[in-house]
């Protein structure tokens, strides 16, 4: 049975011991960071910071910090095997679409607070590294609508703090609502948005899930829970929200103002660079009464960014690829390695790994997979002794490998030199097979010896009219 | 109060208190937008990548060309 909300999550990692209470006091910087970064080296337990000094709100950090916590969030046993929750992420993913049902009576609605009154400074909202250009937001969902299509969106962006009522947001146009900005930019209107924090984990998950063009999030949250969402309408915005999140923030992104955001220390392990970045306006935010902040650690691997997006991120290049290659049976997004892919399938004759490959490529997520490994339907793509076996037994590296130069690449590696542009290899570690076999050739088809007098005929006819 | 610690420009705005009073302000730098809470020690914050005017500038020019080629074509 689907999580209500996040306290029956964290109520769930208590029973489990997944879950450390801190009541000591601690500071905003550098302990919630520096925390952060020891229970994810130590594969260890989520941290819920009780008193964080200056702030009355508490802080709950590494919530996905392990793969048993991104079992249990799945409502999974949380020794269940990697392989095994990418099977179950995929079943969920099929019953989509799962409408949202709205409720009148919604959690989130508990204490609202209405322009002036609504102070981000309020919550604990921290620098969680070094060089991180000020503190940020950066696990929540951020709801926004297709000005062209109504469709909703919603997905985990960083956020930087500016302001009491301001933050900034990334609108690079690979994002949904990079897109859904830079369209309402064109039409001379700010785009509405609602920062959902401290959500059921299933949500997160949808969050940060990149799904086909046009999916709702809110009725693919439905599809990962097993039950429907339930929403409430924003109190300044035309969104709807999660009911039973623990906070949200309200407010719209104008169309041509930016300020100075980053840099923010990201999954790749390295900062991003310093930007200019659009802003959110903030007009309200709601919460519960005694609500939980929300907060992500992200760095060098491992981290909660890691495991919160491996399974999301891995079903969804699967899901893209296997209408095309329906030789395909699981894939693996090691995002441990950011840009390392590896795909398992039941391949019948010589080649079709190399379509393969050009389909994880051709995807809008596979398209940054810089190192692609494709395995036989025996190797578990999760299992990396496997992989490697298959490597030392299965591959010739004069023969089985595919390099491709100046490919779109995920302007993220530090590795390339023009960023955006990259290059992809592709190591078919499957067992060599014959390719499809041709039948024996018997002769090119002639025309027969009666075609010459019909030539004949048809053209005295046809000049006839 | 004290420049800027990634730009060290003056032009600082206190952007919030704490809600449980006197533990710190969190600043802003109206230059280049960094966000620093008084509770951050000189310590703490050597460890920011200096910026000076000519890399705030080019961040704009950046946007500008960016946001230009986003614009429909005519």
């Amino acid at each position: 049975m689907a999580y209500k909300d996040l306290r029956e999550f964290i109520a769930r990692l208590e029973e489990e011991d997944e879950v450390l209470h801190i009541t000591e006091e601690v500071l905003p910087e550098p302990d919630v960071g520096a925390m952060a970064r020891a229970t994810c080296d130590l594969e260890g337990p989520a941290l819920i910071c009780e008193r964080i000094r200056g702030y009355q709100i508490p802080l709950a950090i590494c919530l996905h910090g392990s793969y048993r916590r991104v079992a249990l969030s799945l409502e999974l046993p949380k020794q269940t095997q990697l392989k095994q929750i990418f099977e179950e992420f995929c079943r969920r993913w099929d019953r989509y679409p799962v409408d949202p049902v709205t409720v009148n009576n919604a959690p989130c609605k508990q204490v609202k607070l209405l322009g002036r009154d609504a102070d981000l400074t309020r919550l604990p909202i921290v620098r969680w590294n070094m060089v991180d250009g000020g503190p940020f937001i950066d696990k929540s969902a951020a709801i926004s609508r297709d000005p062209d299509t109504g469709i909703l969106n919603f997905g985990e962006y960083r956020m930087q703090l500016k302001g009491p009522r301001t933050l900034n947001i990334t609108t690079t146009a690979v994002h949904d609502i990079g897109v859904h900005f830079h369209k309402a930019r064109r039409m001379g209107k700010p785009l509405e948005v609602a920062v959902a924090i401290g959500l059921d984990p299933a949500v997160m998950l949808a969050s940060v899930c990149p799904l086909p063009p046009n999916w709702d999030e809110f009725k693919f949250a439905g599809a990962l829970r097993g039950e429907p969402l339930e929403i409430v309408q924003a109190e300044t915005v035309d969104l709807p929200v999660p009911a039973n999140a623990e906070i949200v923030i309200e407010g719209e992104i104008l169309p041509d103002v930016v300020s100075n955001e980053g840099p923010f220390g990201e999954y790749t392990g390295y900062y991003s660079m310093l930007m200019a970045n659009a802003e959110i306006h903030v007009k309200a935010i709601t919460h519960r009464f005694n609500p939980i902040m929300e907060g992500l650690y992200i760095g060098v691997p491992m981290t909660e960014s890691d495991w919160i997006s491996h399974i999301p991120n891995s079903a969804s290049v699967y899901k893209e690829v296997k209408p095309l290659v329906p030789e395909i049976e699981a894939f693996n997004l090691a995002s441990t390695w950011c840009q390392v892919g590896v795909a398992s399938m039941r391949k019948l004759f010589g080649g079709q790994e190399r379509k393969l490959m050009n389909a994880v490529w051709a995807t809008p997520l596979g398209c940054n997979t810089k190192v692609l490994m494709v395995v036989d339907t025996d190797i578990d793509p999760f299992n990396m002794d496997k992989v490697l076996w298959a490597m030392s037994t299965r591959f010739q590296p004069d023969t089985d490998i595919v390099l491709i130069g100046n490919t779109m690449g995920q302007r993220l590696d530090p590795s390339s030199l023009v960023k955006g542009l990259g290059a992809k290899v592709g190591l078919d570690l499957t067992w060599p097979m014959a390719p499809s076999p041709v039948p024996e050739a018997i002769g090119v088809v002639k025309p027969r010896p009666e075609t010459e007098e019909w030539r004949q005929r048809i053209l005295r006819m046809w000049e006839r009219g | 109060m004290r420049p800027c610690p990634r730009c060290d420009q003056q032009g600082i705005e206190v952007i919030g208190k704490s809600p449980v009073e006197e533990c710190w302000e969190l600043y802003l730098c109206h230059t280049c937008g960094y966000v620093w809470r008084s509770s951050e020690t000189e310590e703490l914050l050597s460890g920011t990548v200096k910026l000076g005017p000519g890399g705030v500038q080019s961040i704009l020019d950046s946007h500008r060309f960016v946001m230009k080629r986003l614009e429909p074509q005519q």
